[in-house]
């Protein structure tokens, strides 16, 4: 193989990305071809099953597609197709709403066993629907490389080294994007399972080579998470985090494994990532996360093995169908439905706090969610994806028809912060101070015109009675949410996290203060309303129970790069994981920094930041969202 | 035993290594023009007035005994001149236009809020700083706020201008792990003319510190038009040269926060700098550099 020229490379994929206007690198010429599959599928087997239709747009997809191999790039096929636009030209279920997707698959048994070995398993099932649909996946999967001059190989055997393992891992992921499986598919432990791989590469040429990949990952999806660290050797790790730290591409998310097996090497290579700025990588406390996972019914000897799924959430790769994006909460829309409806007088806050724990309890979750989870099995029936689980062979199922081993569902939840601000709101004006009655407060707040309470205690303000109340909400909600198990066996997974919605969904007023459309709560940390410090929001963020979110919790430090040296963020990371945090990620640029780029995008085209679970260039990112990310920089911490 | 702090800063990364909590103590012997916390120069409590933040709710003035508040159609007038700073009306005011500056502590209250960032000490290498104004200036109970950080593992650091009773940093020494140490100018004339005291103690105390071998940062406010002639500049290396402590010169730059602090307490702020560039910083860092073999940055 010829050296990689990767200047000439990443020109390439910034030419593109000014070309197109957008992150994802799409070509209007794929995005067009990807949909006249789709609609040639959909003439065939549209009135069949999703899988069988899904099955059938990846044969059209093997034979449509064009074949792309490119001079400034070693790796062959692209993934430069919107998928959105089916969904777009047509209403149809074929495609599920993208709430799919976001799962690890077995790439390990790919890489050493290779589609061969996948087909051969596919014959000897019995026959059924499933086994016709993986059939069809498998083979358009081998013929679809095979298309690939130099890769046929690829369809035969298994790889033999470095660049043939990221090759198959690359033409995968094409495969279950074709699919619709949505976004976040993610790659799990690479600096593992790719080791045996690189006995014979030097350090250059791995790096070399995880460019030019980094640089296909850029194409046509976002939040594809690659974990690192804890890893049997060190070697991959670092030169993960040495590539991305020398390339600074927006694509894959790099997550690292923290414990205290962590060497000090990986520890500087992971730090000197973060303060380039570029928001990567994100940390996890893997002690933590493993505690978690065990709480969602894990076994033990399995729980070592997990990776990052898309933005924050924890899975077991290859054996489970996490379905982590599948449901979305808002906690303040559930705070006020329980004031609306609520017209009983109540006599302390104790008795409040017990009506509204029950009102939350009492909905019928497992019968919502249920559907929601039959929908899936409707109409996000991914053949590819299926077969690359365990078990699903075996079984004769695929994976939203709980084919996997462990069946989840993710329960995300909007506002944490939001609500317990508007309880310690509700309990100190309501029933302690008696300031205003519980009818007048809400009617406030339902015309937006919450009342202002001075001297309020609220979430991160470092009480200890307000610690213990905190620790007492999150927790008796996951406690619960972890009970509930749905028709099919599916276990909730609950996260304190709804991506994206803090900042882009207009929530109405709550009696925190919070007027409607003004920013929720992030992830689990207190609301941004307060002037506190970064490790004041730590310490709140560590109360809520990380071991009871298997979903994955995260928190982020927004600080100017300039403030922050390498042993006070480890510190920082360390902290918050010793009080319990689970994942701890970083937005390190200047506030000026970022003000200039939103007025003059076109000299900041290459300025990447943390959007929340993954990095993206901020010119392309919504106002919204970019003057979140500008509000909530610390950009000097005082200096007497 | 009680002192007045004004202000416990956590996540403080100015004043120290690692992650930090500093505690600011009221009062200082000093009085220099270009002072950065005028809030910490005198030892008794001070109230802050912002009119900008003022909502003109008239609760001060029916809550002042002294009848310093009065609001009518022009607005809210402060007259300090009765005031007694009882903070009754800072308690009141819903704008935090009044704002009480300096509040009574024990040592165990500071401490306890100290406490609550230790997890983030502990691996950034972090832990206390006591400033100011100037810890000194309450030595009993910075004694005995430093004897109890060190007894509970806390890392400890003082900054001081140095201007105190020499057996009071004997005294102390054991209990500090680190010194940052303010060069207000290396010229005995301007020391005393632009803080108010004497040059000569404050440099017999520091040539004690560097001998009783506790590690020191210098630190050295470079006020532009007062002390950044190439003369201070040099004589600050000369002066860290004849130390054997030294780990750091630390060249903080002079910022004007200082200015609109003094406004809100009433105060007539002495001297205003000009703007200095980040290349005239650079250049001073340099003349620094090349004269010593210490580390030389800015702050």
């Amino acid at each position: 193989m010829k050296p990689i020229d990767v200047k000439n490379l990443l020109e390439v994929v910034r030419e593109r990305e000014a070309e197109c206007s957008s992150r994802n690198l799409y070509s209007n010429e794929e995005s067009a071809i990807y949909l006249q599959a789709y609609q040639e599928a959909h003439r065939i087997a549209g009135n069949k099953s999703n899988l069988a239709f899904r099955a059938e747009l990846l044969r059209q997809f093997s034979l449509m597609m064009p074949v792309v191999s490119e001079k400034h790039s070693p790796f062959h096929g692209s993934r430069r197709f919107d998928i959105r636009i089916p969904m777009r030209e047509e209403a149809t279920k074929s495609f599920a709403k993208l709430a799919h997707g976001h799962s690890i698959i077995d790439w390990e048994t790919l890489l050493h066993y290779g589609p061969q070995k996948l087909e051969k398993d596919i014959f000897a099932m019995a026959d059924s629907d499933c086994k016709e649909a993986f059939l069809t996946a498998i083979q358009s999967f081998r013929y679809y490389i095979r298309r690939h001059k130099g890769c046929e190989k690829l369809a035969d055997r298994p790889p033999v080294n470095f660049y043939e393992a990221l090759q198959i891992i690359w033409f995968g992921q094409i495969f279950l994007r074709a699919e619709g499986a949505s976004a976040g598919i993610s790659f799990g432990r690479m600096d593992e399972y790719l080791l045996p791989f690189v006995t014979d590469c030097s350090d250059e040429t791995i790096i070399s080579l995880l460019i030019a990949w980094f640089a296909k990952c850029c194409e046509g999806d976002e939040s594809q998470n690659v974990t690192l660290g804890e890893a049997s050797s060190d070697k991959l790790t670092i030169l993960f985090l040495k590539a991305l730290n020398s390339c600074q591409l927006w694509q894959p998310s790099l997550s690292i494994r923290i414990s205290s097996n962590i060497s000090e090497t990986v520890w500087q290579e992971a730090l000197d990532l973060t303060l380039s700025g570029s928001g990567q990588p994100s940390y996890f406390n893997s002690p933590v996360v493993m505690e978690a996972l065990q709480n969602l019914g894990i076994p033990e000897p399995k729980l070592f093995s997990w990776g990052s799924v898309g933005c924050y959430e924890p899975a077991i790769p290859a054996e489970s169908a996490p379905f982590t994006v599948a449901a979305a909460i808002s906690l303040p829309d559930i705070l006020m439905n329980f004031l609306k409806e609520n017209t009983t007088e109540i006599a302390d806050f104790d008795t409040f706090i017990k009506m509204f724990l029950d009102y939350f309890r009492n909905f019928d979750w497992a019968k919502c969610l249920g559907n929601c989870k039959d929908y899936l099995r409707n109409f996000s029936a991914t053949p590819f994806e299926s077969l690359m689980i365990k078990d699903c062979i075996s079984k004769g199922k695929y994976l939203s028809d709980c084919g996997a081993k462990y069946n989840t569902l993710g329960i995300n939840m909007l506002g944490i912060g939001t609500i317990l601000d508007s309880l310690l709101v509700i309990k100190h004006a309501v029933f302690t101070k008696r300031i205003v009655t519980l009818a007048e407060l809400t009617k406030q707040t339902l015309n937006n015109s919450p009342i202002k309470f001075e001297n309020c205690p609220f979430f991160g303000d470092s009480n200890q009675e307000t610690e213990k109340f905190v620790a007492f909400v999150s927790e008796e909600i996951c406690k619960y949410l972890l009970t509930v198990v749905l028709h099919d066996g599916t276990r909730l997974a609950p996260s304190y996290f709804l991506f994206g919605a803090d900042i882009m969904t207009d929530v109405q007023a709550t009696p925190d203060g919070r007027k409607f459309g003004e920013r929720v709560s992030y992830g689990c940390m207190p609301s941004e309303r307060h002037p506190i410090v970064q490790t004041e929001r730590l310490r709140a963020a560590a109360l809520i129970p990380h071991n009871m979110t298997p979903n994955g919790s995260p928190a982020m430090v927004s600080v100017a790069k300039n403030l922050l040296s390498a042993d006070r963020l480890k510190g920082l990371i360390q902290g918050y994981f010793a009080l319990g945090g689970s994942h701890l990620h970083f937005n390190m640029q200047d506030k000026k920094t970022l003000i200039e780029a939103q007025r003059y995008p076109e000299s900041h085209s290459d300025l990447t930041v943390r959007v929340s679970g993954y990095s993206a260039h901020f010119i392309r990112l919504a106002p919204r969202w970019q003057q979140a990310l500008i509000d909530r920089i610390d950009n000097e911490i005082e200096n007497k | 035993m009680k002192a007045i702090i004004f202000d416990i800063q956590k996540f403080s990364v100015h004043d120290g290594p690692g992650i930090r909590t500093t505690v600011f103590f009221k009062g200082c012997p000093l009085s220099c023009t270009w002072c950065h916390n005028p809030e910490g120069r005198k030892a008794t409590s001070q109230l802050f007035y912002t009119a900008s933040k003022c909502v003109n709710c008239g609760r001060c003035a029916e809550i002042c005994s002294k009848l310093c508040h009065t609001i009518d159609e022009n607005g809210h007038k402060f007259e300090r001149k009765n005031c007694v700073v009882c903070g009754r009306c800072a308690e009141v005011c819903p704008a935090k236009s009044l704002e009480l500056c300096g509040k009574e502590y024990t040592v165990d209250e500071v401490l306890a809020e100290v406490q609550q960032d230790r997890a983030f000490y502990e691996t950034s290498g972090g832990g206390i700083t006591l400033s100011g104004g100037e810890p000194m200036a309450q030595f009993d109970f910075a004694l005995e706020l430093a004897k109890k950080s060190k007894e509970s593992g806390l890392h400890v650091a003082m900054e001081t201008c140095g201007f105190a009773p020499q057996k009071n940093f004997e005294i102390i020494l054991p209990y500090i792990d680190l010194f940052l140490y303010d060069i207000k100018s290396i010229d005995p004339e301007k020391h005393k003319q632009f803080t108010g005291q004497d040059l000569t103690l404050i440099h017999e105390n520091l040539r004690f510190i560097d001998s009783s071998d506790k590690k020191i940062q210098l630190r050295c406010p470079l006020i532009p038009g007062l002390n950044d002639s190439k003369k201070e500049l040099s004589g600050i290396a000369d002066l860290a040269n004849s130390l054997k402590n030294v780990q750091s010169i630390d060249i903080e730059p002079y910022h004007p926060l200082g200015v609109s602090k003094a406004e809100r307490l009433g105060e007539k702020y002495i001297y205003e700098a000009p703007f200095t560039s980040e290349e005239v910083w650079k250049q001073q860092i340099e003349y620094i550099a090349e004269r010593t073999e210490y580390i030389v940055k800015k702050q």
